[in-house]
């Protein structure tokens, strides 16, 4: 009994924690788009859209986890990419919006090339240890990454945040949301980078505890939206 | 009966009292137990997953911890706020005590990645 659990418990780590993190991203994405978009009638839909694609990703990477094939990983770990690149999209259309389409579609072009170079030169090599999955990525992957969560996930959060919160007439707790994406993004590098189990626990904890917050936060804005009359 | 006697009007009096608010919601000492028994159910869990060496290093300053983001949020409820603007407060006090979990998650992984490196295993 002890080593079915073991087995499913510890052994699957990573699948669970996984699976756990894109459904908290997925129900953030939900009620984002039910709580917040369609009560404030804010052109926010495509944050919701980033957010579904990273939950999609996170749900591929956890049936990766649980399989352990390793054809499989390296097919997970690119489509996985490809989702992020995906939702970077979708995340630079919430930052330039109607403004200059012909950046969105040149930086989709973009996207496609680096999922190009990704397979072809950067050849994913992850491998599963003690049911965490590492993703084992190159120094300039890595890199990339890095700078799309920095430079486009980032910012454009803090662009929602303003946005949500001058749309609720509560301006002063946009610097609350800032405070939780940078929280949920550092928590979310952590998450991706740890190597052990118990860093792998603890920062999925940390994901956890802010998705929990951003979803109380658009309940907040249901809650509020009513009270000011924009249904 | 004169026709076009003008009507006695109403004198209102010299000293009305402001109209009283209807006072908001009465805090809840109730929010201060529920937050803390949610931070104690998720050490719990988070305790049951962790390795055995680590739950004595682990457990216990985040169990004092807990005690102090309730202690926090207990005292945040006492505060009397109007009560349009309780819901923001209350969303408010539940940020802070997250962020500090989190804050301190994030400090135990650093310390985590630290140690690790330093004994080089």
């Amino acid at each position: 009994m002890l080593d079915y659990s073991y087995k499913y418990g510890v052994n699957m780590l990573g699948a669970w924690g996984f699976l756990l993190a894109a459904l908290c991203f997925g129900i953030f994405a939900l009620t984002f788009q039910t709580m917040v978009v369609d009560r404030t009638k804010l052109k926010l839909s495509s944050f919701s859209y980033a957010y579904y694609f990273m939950a999609v990703a996170l749900a591929v990477w956890s049936v990766a986890a649980a399989n352990g094939d390793s054809h499989f990983l390296k097919t997970a770990v690119l489509i996985g990419d490809g989702l992020l690149l995906a939702g970077s999209v979708f995340m630079l259309y919430v930052l330039i919006g109607d403004k200059n389409r012909t950046f969105v579609w040149l930086s989709v072009v973009l996207a496609a090339v680096l999922l190009f170079v990704r397979a072809k030169y950067y050849s994913p090599a992850p491998f599963m240890s003690g049911g965490i999955l590492e993703f084992n990525s190159q120094t300039p992957v890595a890199l990339a990454l890095g700078a799309i969560f920095a430079a486009v996930w980032l910012p454009a959060n803090i662009s929602t945040a303003k946005q949500v919160a001058h749309a609720i007439r509560h301006d002063e707790i946009s610097s609350y949301y800032i405070y939780i994406y940078t929280a949920a993004t550092i928590s979310a590098l952590l998450f991706l980078a740890a190597k052990r189990v118990l860093a792998v626990v603890l920062s999925f904890a940390a994901i956890g505890v802010c998705f929990l917050m951003l979803i109380a936060s658009n309940m907040l804005v249901s809650k509020l939206g009513v009270k000011n009359g924009t249904k | 009966m004169e026709p076009n006697s003008p009507q006695p009007q109403p004198i209102p009096p010299a000293s009305q009292p402001a109209a009283q608010t209807p006072p908001g919601p009465q805090p809840k000492s109730n929010d201060a137990i529920r937050i803390l028994l949610f931070v104690l159910a998720g050490l719990v869990l988070v305790g049951m997953l962790l390795p055995r060496t680590f739950h004595s290093i682990l457990i216990y300053p985040l169990l004092i911890f807990a005690l102090l983001a309730a202690k926090n949020f207990y005292d945040d409820t006492q505060k009397q706020v109007p009560a349009r603007d309780k819901t923001v407060h209350v969303f408010k006090t539940l940020v802070k005590v997250g962020l500090i979990t989190v804050g301190v998650i994030i400090g135990f992984i650093i310390l985590i990645i630290a140690a690790f490196a330093q004994s080089g295993v």
